[in-house]
């Protein structure tokens, strides 16, 4: 019921895979120095844009965690001329549709409009970019909704699983902050500090555009310029690499409810590793939720111990994770750490067979192009590509590399991706486990 | 008028006999088989994409009394093999070709829905088809199973305080109607469902004359006209089938209030839910004057009336918001919440809720805000456009409450035609508490 101002920066915006479907990338850099993807589409009268700014929660200076994710949901309250009433108002009366999001590593912004009210809504979205007022009234609120949101999260069992997971991996290092702040910090905020992360963030450097929909390129250029100019120079701190303790443990929460959550997991890739594609695909064959993964077969469908297990590949630029999680029954934790172990080595010592690796060869190939089907996806998939510095011609060639995979390659990699003796589980319940 | 005749295969097919009220757009195309089938086509070929979504006229509100949760247990089982297919080999077909499938069940109906490229239109339909009449029932799959929704029941609404308050609220609210009972069951019933449950409530429900086929994506109605005759066309409907009778609610003479006291709770807030009396709502104009009245009331946050005078001027609320279910045919709930600020309790906020309604419903609404969302209507009707799953969804709920499509392609001009005084109506719902039940979600502090 709650509009959640928070996301975590999970793996999603990079996975996508290749495809066969006539999708027309235009690279475009604008005379300001913006570089934008565009998909042309005139069916249907509208347009869908995504922007990413790098730069996000790791970039807040310590005693002011979650200042760039209250920059972010305070944008849309009040800008130039507009107070936040007037600024709602106008993008009703627009039809247009605007979401401000932060991550760990970069800010987003999605914006959806009707094409007969293209330039108003950019002029209206350039005002909450450039020009906020970060105004004392929307301010305070929002900073209360945060809290409020920050206070719903501490009795939620997956929250409190993936929080105390996250510290467990990256000790002191930035990334083990949640985007949103720590209640304390973000009682703290000024207006001042708001003001800050939006001079460090949304500044020019930085800046990727994904397009899609009922717009020419040369339109575009213009208008993103207009949109993004007068922007600062991006200054942003250095962030040191981050170890991961190569130590398993079991790690038990004491919370009072009837299923416990148990999320579960390792050091792993960063997106720019050479191995990535590789231990992507085995990861579905391994830990894809929803389908019949290995790691929902035996603990859904052979045990019955949960109604949905997954895995997958968290990364960030210096490196990334591996991670799981599922909910069972407080007396059946025992044994689903068991199977997960038995599984983790089973992948780990033998690897995946051909007829698997065929199999999600086949699904990979035949969804990429079910990727592309809405404007609001294809500008996702073509902004967050570029965040991942992946090149145009990937979504042309991606099928092929995949079809080229063998699989001696994949069990190399399936060696070392999966590592049982160092599995960190937490578990949020009250699980019968003698410790 | 625009009526659609089709003959192919030498069969004679199915054309309204009622006189329709309005034109249902170019592209849409609906038939009958002669076995009962519904088919309903809506052309989009935005993308070389085809949802293919078969719905089943049986819900939780058709679920025996004493198993509740059977409706949705069948549908975890349809993906446990048929005479002819393996257990997850349904799943494991559809990833071949690439595609998504999933599934759900909710009070009116149950849905079968996958998304493939085009050319695999045809083998889902001919797995789709296989298990409406094949499927298999395994005793050690079927006791596995049943764990399954047994923790799934932990995880959507064990585990989570607003979900317990939420089926609390529900079950307090309805005095007479299966609506009260939850979608996915009460636990001790859930324990005792059986596999001959399962399987008589299949062969009761599961058939061609309970079903809608909704195609939406890159296709043309011949081809799946043809298509559907050959895969659905010689299953067989029973002649005639038993369905639970419908019941209606007697009047409701008392408010209800729950008190909901739960040690993970943090965030303390108030519910209210309100029956709306058949009478109203199952007039097509009055439901959509409630539509535009809860978007008034509480659809946009701070530009809505419970946003600007909660969170702005009286900034007693962190959140508030306003949404209702159900239809012209079914019980219409209508809900508002309000989440409030730091400091504040929920009797100061539910206090302030209320004179918010009075004046609301003494006010009525302001017309410029009126005809801003009236925009907003229209243009969502161009964003729809944009996934053909969208008009699939659209269709094929209409189909589970029992409208015609018809019914469902006026929708958008009756929110259209709403005035002043039809919100300024439909606001007075409102005032009489007696159909409520207001919830408050408490933390439980021990002593």
């Amino acid at each position: 019921m709650f509009t959640k101002l928070a996301l975590t920066f999970a793996s999603t915006f990079f996975l996508f895979s290749g495809l066969q479907a006539a999708v027309d990338i235009q690279e475009i850099e604008t005379p300001n120095g913006i570089k934008v993807w565009l998909v042309e589409d005139h069916s249907n009268p509208i347009l869908a844009l995504k922007i990413y700014f790098m730069g996000g929660s790791i970039h807040d200076s310590v005693g002011k965690e979650g200042s760039a994710h209250l920059m972010m949901a305070v944008l849309e309250e009040g800008a130039d001329d507009l107070d936040a009433v007037g600024f709602q108002v106008e993008v009703e009366e627009l039809g247009a549709g605007f979401e401000f999001n932060a991550y760990k590593e970069a800010v987003s912004v999605s914006a959806q409009m009707i094409t007969e009210n293209l330039e108003d809504t950019l002029i209206l979205l350039q005002k909450a970019l450039v020009q906020p007022n970060f105004d004392s009234e929307p301010f305070e609120r929002v900073k209360g909704q945060v809290l409020t949101n920050i206070e719903f999260n501490e009795t939620d069992p997956d929250e409190i699983a993936f929080d105390i997971f996250t510290d467990l991996m990256f000790g002191d290092h930035p990334l083990h902050r949640k985007a949103e702040g720590t209640k304390t910090s973000v009682a703290n905020l000024t207006q001042e500090d708001v003001v800050r992360a939006h001079q460090k963030i949304l500044a020019q450097g930085n800046i990727v555009v994904g397009a899609a929909g009922d717009i020419t390129a040369d339109q575009l250029v213009i208008l993103l310029d207009k949109l993004l100019e007068n922007l600062p120079e991006q200054m942003l701190p250095e962030i040191p690499d981050f170890s991961i303790p190569q130590e398993g443990m079991v790690e038990i929460i004491d919370f009072p409810t009837p299923q416990a959550t148990i999320v579960f997991g390792h050091r792993g890739l960063s997106r720019d590793d050479p191995d990535f594609l590789l231990a992507y695909v085995l990861n579905e064959v391994f830990g894809r939720s929803g389908f019949n993964s290995r790691l929902q077969k035996k603990l859904r469908v052979d045990l019955g111990l949960t109604y949905g297990v997954g895995s997958y590949l968290s990364t960030y630029q210096s490196g990334g994770l591996v991670v799981g999680s599922m909910a069972t029954a407080n007396k059946t934790v025992k044994e689903a750490i068991e199977a997960i172990k038995i599984e983790w080595e089973r992948i780990a010592n033998e690897g995946i067979t051909q007829q698997e690796l065929d199999t999600i060869k086949m699904y990979l190939k035949g969804s990429y192009p079910l990727r592309f089907k809405t404007n609001t996806s294809i500008a996702g998939i073509l902004a967050g590509m570029q965040l991942d510095s992946m090149p145009a011609s990937y979504v042309k060639n991606r099928n092929d590399m995949i079809e080229a995979i063998r699989l001696e390659d994949i069990n190399r990699v399936a060696k070392y991706l999966y590592r049982p003796e160092e599995l960190v589980f937490v578990v949020v319940g009250q699980p019968d486990i003698d410790s | 008028m625009f009526v659609r005749l089709f003959k192919i295969l030498g069969i004679a097919l199915f054309t309204a006999t009622t006189t329709w009220a309005s034109e249902i757009p170019e592209n849409v195309s609906q038939f009958k088989l002669l076995n009962g089938l519904q088919v309903i086509v809506i052309e989009n070929h935005r993308a070389p994409i085809v949802n293919h979504t078969i719905w089943y006229d049986v819900g939780s509100s058709d679920d025996p009394i004493g198993k509740s949760g059977l409706s949705h247990f069948v549908e975890h089982l349809m993906f446990d093999g048929t005479k002819t297919t393996e257990q997850g080999e349904f799943d494991n077909r559809i990833k071949l070709m690439g595609g998504f499938n999933t599934a759900f069940t909710n009070r009116e109906g149950t849905a079968y829905a996958v998304e493939v490229a085009v050319e695999h239109l045809e083998q889902v339909m001919e797995l789709e088809a296989d298990r409406m009449k094949n499927l298999l029932f395994k005793p050690d799959h079927v006791m596995r199973e049943r764990e399954v929704i047994l923790e799934e029941r932990k995880q959507r609404i064990d585990s989570s305080p607003g979900s317990l308050m939420n089926e609390q609220m529900t079950a307090t609210l309805y005095q007479n109607h299966p609506y009260g009972i939850p979608v996915i069951g009460w636990e001790h019933e859930m324990r005792t469902l059986t596999l001959e449950d399962a399987k008589s409530f299949y062969e009761n429900y599961y058939h061609p004359q309970n079903a809608a086929l909704v195609i939406s994506g890159d296709v043309y109605p011949d081809q799946v006209l043809a298509m559907a005759e050959k895969y659905y066309g010689h299953l067989e409907s029973p002649s005639s089938f038993e369905r639970k009778p419908t019941l209606q609610e007697p009047p409701h003479r008392s408010e209800r209030r729950v008190r909901f006291l739960d040690p993970r709770v943090s965030t303390d807030y108030v519910i209210r839910k309100y029956h709306v009396p058949i009478e109203y709502s199952s007039d097509a104009e009055n439901l959509a004057a409630i539509a535009l009245m809860v978007e008034v009331l509480g659809g946009s946050g701070i530009t809505s009336v419970l946003g600007e005078k909660l969170s702005l001027e009286e900034k007693i609320a962190s959140y508030t918001g306003a949404n209702f279910s159900g239809d012209i045919t079914r019980p219409v709930v209508i809900n508002l919440y309000v989440v409030p600020a730091q400091g504040i309790g929920l009797e100061e906020a539910e206090a302030k809720m209320d004179e918010v309604l009075a004046n609301f419903s003494e006010e009525g609404v302001d017309p410029d805000h009126l005809q801003r969302i009236k925009k907003q209507i229209r243009y969502s009707r161009i964003y729809a456009q944009d996934d053909a799953k969208n008009a699939a969804m659209e269709y094929g709920t209409g189909f589970i409450n029992g409208l015609t499509i018809e019914q469902t392609v006026d929708w958008p001009q009756l929110l259209l035609n709403v005035s002043e005084e039809g919100v300024r109506d439909a606001a007075e719902i409102l005032l009489s508490k007696n159909n409520s039940v207001t919830g408050w979600l408490l933390k439980e502090v021990s002593e």
